[in-house]
């Protein structure tokens, strides 16, 4: 026969009621989950159950609820977070350093360098004039003051960086956190016989945010939990334990931070170049590469600006220009003092003995020999080519710097040099700095008595060669191997600053379409579709009422049956 | 396909994005009314028009040279200009006094007006600009014309090696340099001597040494008025005197009556990039002709003369300097000319500089400066395109199922 008994078909209707429930259940969930962009829609797998023993089917059991996820998307998804997360930061980055270099107000660096070449040309124009060699003060000072300016920002640009990565490290050690109690929660519902769909769809979330920081490496082990690598296969979060990564301080440049992974028993591994892309791996580099760059670059101009005004100038005379005493800018350590004098070439170098009236009383010669003469030897050479002491002194201080003396009211000033060896030394030095941009300045000197600014040679206050020569200089090639003028150098600094910026544009906007078009893949097969869910509720509420229909049409059958 | 919600939101949240920052970067520019707003805008037009205006920058400072400096060469002129008149003066004088019909008061008075203009002319050589002595070279801050003293110390020579012997002294202006050649050996008195005032190339007839005489060569130029004077050292010995050895020379060198303290440097001035002119004129060139091609003549060794020969009523002196006159004044005038045309020169480039510049300046407005007619189009586009997105991403969000469902 097999018609099933009256009380099968009750269960079978009862279990028909609760597939329906179930189903409209989890349409409400995905219902309410339709602008949870890391959910994956669920849906009820319904199995038809199969008669045993029958001809007749016994009705419909929820087999399991499905989550909609695909691995491969996902997987995608999550790998294109890094590349997106290290454009993002570059970006950010470029953008403050195209702030510092903006000249479109005619406020920067490169119109404080015009105003400097111009206070110098109006100068050569006119050599005897004062009001010129204020000019040049003025101008010069803004030079100096904007390569502060930029030297500075550079160094706050950094430390922000510095920063940024410390908080950072945070947010990645929070995220593996997260994970590994997601990893537990998971285990204990899986146990539990659950579903861990949501918790899940919560793991794939904390992935996504922690691929956008560090560049990860993970897999699914045979709990089906989570494990993760960062670097070069560091283990992150291994199952429901989460290691931590920490900023120290052990970076080589003082105050930086490195970046290092600490495990369980304690061992530390410094992963600061090993994390590959990522905001946090972006940080590092934007941090020691590129803003490290261009204070290099920045130092270079402002040194080799300096040390070509320098050789010029400190040679030359102005309209007040003899002095009784010169000490020398820059001062020897002791270890150098025994090694021959570097920088200097060979040839001579002059000094002019000066009496009354400017005029040059006598010249003495000074011979260099590069490579072999110390400090001490050229020292010892200039007092014995002025053969008295009582005249004219040269002394090597205690402090390593050098000092000239004309002494019985004369005066002195320097003369023709084929050496150097004023300007590697610092005597009658137009600016005065030693480590590039960041102490650019001018010597004090001559500020406070602009009227020895060097514009001519040998007293004569008419001749204007040294004034001419600096001038000249914007035109020369100095910078690059003399391939490119100090304009030209600058140039290819600021241009490249915003080829980079505009082809990291582009990139971030093809990466953004990349991700885009996974995130439409993913949305397809994973996200709600409010109209489907709708109609899906519609459907599964017409099956309840079907059901309870089927119920008290059976209910009625067993009435019919008892009251026989 | 399968379309989400979600899919639909992002897409119509993503559409207006990019029409809101194309409309930002357009509102920008033309608040700007610059095209490059920023480097990334353009980097390598931006570095262009860097370039540009430190180029007109450097126009500027050429410019402002040039334009100090006609100051300079205006009154370089103007005093070349007073020289010249101050010589046909001289000139109108020397003749006037060459004349038969002056006589000895005449002449004196008129000595006294040489006088004043060799003071004017010496005034003019003497000019400042500002605190700037603008004939000197570029010694600017000494004054050109010294006047040096009359007396010099005598150079002996014997066999053409010197003698350190203070035994003579001339006492005298000339521009010549003269030589005294003792030709038979012995005392003061007995000795012979001949000049020469060309270097040696002719000598004047035999003179019997004294101990002081008026040197010239009556073969050779005027003579200045140069008096030589002998002092041996005191003795009371008559057998210890001096005995002038043949071939002892007493040399003299040239003491103009105002000598030049300046140098010969040039005065340059930036007119183009790495080219530079020379301004100035010194008064070497002017007064003694240095650098010149043709005869040069110290002008104030003429004049000196020219005065001395009216105090002492000397006409054939003033006749045989009448075409030294003619010389000196050739030599001011000619430099005037070159004057006038580094002027004209200097002019000219300030124009084509002018020209450069302004097409600079319209390469930098082509560069930087926005196109405004297309910009406001590109608005307008912008607007409609802005506008269709947010009605059709309203018109796709919205309806629903649940709207028709009952």
């Amino acid at each position: 026969m097999g018609s099933a008994s009256l009380f099968a078909q009750l269960d079978l209707g009862k279990r028909s009621l609760m597939a329906q429930q179930a189903g409209i259940q989890v349409a409400g969930h995905n219902v309410a989950n339709v602008n949870n962009e890391n959910y994956s829609r669920q849906r009820v797998d319904l199995d038809p159950q199969h008669p045993v023993k029958s001809r007749f089917g016994t009705g419909v059991d929820v087999k399991t609820v499905e989550r909609m996820s695909d691995r491969f998307i996902t997987g995608r998804l999550i790998g294109e977070q890094s590349r997106g997360g290290s454009l993002e930061v570059r970006a950010n980055t470029l953008a403050r350093l195209e702030n510092l270099f903006n000249d479109t107000e005619g406020l920067g660096l490169r119109s404080a360098l015009n105003n400097f070449w111009n206070a110098w040309g109006d100068l050569a124009n006119q050599p005897e004039s004062e009001i010129h060699r204020k000019e040049v003060i003025n101008s010069a000072k803004g030079l100096a003051e904007r390569f502060h300016g930029v030297a500075a920002d550079l160094k706050n640009i950094r430390e922000e960086l510095n920063g940024r990565i410390a908080g950072n490290v945070e947010k990645v050690n929070q995220l593996a956190g997260q994970l590994a109690e997601l990893n537990t929660l998971l285990q204990q519902v899986d146990r539990g016989g659950g579903e861990a769909n949501d918790v899940r769809d919560e793991r794939e979330g904390t992935l996504r945010e922690l691929a956008k920081l560090v560049q990860i490496e993970w897999f699914e082990d045979d709990d089906r939990l989570i494990n993760v690598n960062i670097g070069n296969g560091w283990p992150l979060v291994l199952g429901r334990h989460a290691n931590h990564i920490e900023a120290s301080f052990d970076h080589e440049e003082v105050g930086l931070f490195s970046i290092r992974g600490i495990d369980p028993k304690g061992i530390s591994r410094d992963l600061t170049g090993l994390l590959r892309t990522g905001q946090l791996a972006e940080l590092v580099d934007v941090r020691d590469e590129v803003v490290v760059g261009f204070m290099d670059q920045m130092d270079l101009l402002a040194s080799e600006l300096a040390f070509r005004v320098n050789r010029l100038h400190s040679t030359g005379t102005g309209i007040n220009s003899p002095l009784e005493r010169l000490r020398s800018s820059f001062a020897l350590k002791p270890d150098a003092r025994d090694k021959p004098l570097p920088f200097v070439r060979d040839g001579l170098f002059r000094i002019h003995l000066v009496g009354d009236g400017n005029k040059i009383l006598e010249t003495y010669e000074i011979e260099i020999r590069a490579g072999r003469d110390t400090i001490h030897d050229i020292v010892a050479r200039i007092n014995q080519a002025v053969g008295d002491p009582a005249i004219f002194q040269a002394a090597l201080l205690p402090d390593g710097s050098v000092t000239l003396t004309a002494k019985n009211l004369n005066r002195f000033v320097l003369g023709a040099d084929e050496t150097d060896f004023p300007v590697v030394m610092g005597f009658n030095n137009f600016f005065e700095n030693l480590q590039g941009a960041k102490d650019f300045r001018i010597n004090q000197r001559l500020e406070e008595n602009p009227n020895q600014i060097s514009t001519g040679n040998n007293l004569k206050p008419g001749e204007n060669s040294v004034a001419q020569a600096i001038h000249g200089l914007q035109f020369v090639p100095t910078m690059a191997e003399e391939s490119a003028t100090f304009d030209e150098f600058y140039n290819g600094v600021v241009a490249d600053l915003g080829l980079r910026i505009n082809r990291n544009q582009a990139e971030r906007h093809s990466q953004d379409l990349v991700i885009d078009q996974f995130r439409r893949m993913r949305d397809e097969f994973s996200s709600v579709n409010m109209d489907e869910e709708v109609a899906d509720m519609v459907q599964f509420q017409r099956g309840f009422q079907a059901s309870a229909k089927f119920i008290s049409t059976v209910d009625e059958m067993t009435r019919t049956v008892v009251s026989m | 396909m399968r379309v989400t919600d979600l899919t639909k939101q992002n897409a119509v949240l993503r559409n207006i994005a990019n029409n809101a920052e194309r409309m930002q970067t357009l509102q920008e520019n033309m608040s700007s009314g610059r095209r490059i707003n920023r480097l990334s805008d353009d980097p390598v037009g931006a570095t262009q028009a860097e370039d540009i205006k430190t180029q007109l920058s450097f126009f500027d400072v050429v410019r402002r040279g040039i334009e100090n400096n006609f100051v300079w060469l205006d009154r370089t002129e103007s005093e070349l200009a007073h020289m010249g008149d101050l010589l046909r003066r001289a000139k109108t004088l020397t003749l006037a006094q060459a004349n038969a019909n002056a006589d000895e008061t005449t002449r004196r008075v008129t000595a006294r007006e040489i006088q004043a203009i060799i003071d004017g002319v010496q005034q003019a050589g003497n000019a400042k600009l500002g605190k700037l002595y603008i004939f000197s070279g570029s010694n600017t801050f000494t004054r050109p014309l010294e006047p040096s003293p009359a007396r010099q110390p005598a150079l002996l020579k014997l066999g053409g090696q010197p003698l350190r012997l203070e035994l003579a002294e001339f006492e005298g202006h000339s521009p010549n340099s003269y030589i005294v050649r003792i030709t038979q050996p012995g005392r003061l008195g007995e000795a012979k001597y001949t000049v020469s005032d060309d270097g040696g190339e002719t000598w004047s007839e035999e003179r019997l040494l004294s101990a002081e005489f008026e040197v010239f060569n009556e073969r050779g130029k005027p003579s200045d008025r140069v008096v030589m004077k002998i002092r041996e050292p005191e003795t009371a010995d008559p057998a210890a005197a001096v005995q002038y050895p043949e071939g002892l020379e007493f040399e003299f060198e040239p003491n103009p009556p105002l000598a030049y303290k300046g140098n010969t440097d040039r005065r340059m001035i930036t007119t183009a990039e790495g080219v530079q002119m020379p301004i100035n004129l010194n008064a070497a060139q002017i007064f003694f002709g240095v650098g010149r091609e043709a005869e040069s003549i110290d002008v104030f060794s003429l004049l000196f003369t020219l005065k001395r020969a009216m105090e002492e009523d000397d006409p054939t002196v003033l006749e045989s300097r009448l075409d030294d006159i003619d010389l000196a004044s050739n030599q001011v005038l000619e430099l005037r000319a070159d004057v006038g045309a580094v002027r004209k020169e200097m002019e000219d480039r300030l124009e084509k500089m002018g020209d450069r510049g302004f097409a600079k300046t319209r390469e930098l407005s082509q560069i930087e400066d926005l196109d405004f007619p297309a910009a406001v189009m590109e608005l307008n586009v912008a607007e409609v395109r802005n506008r269709a997105a947010l009605e059709t991403g309203a018109r796709l969000i919205q309806p629903t199922l649940l709207n028709f469902l009952r």
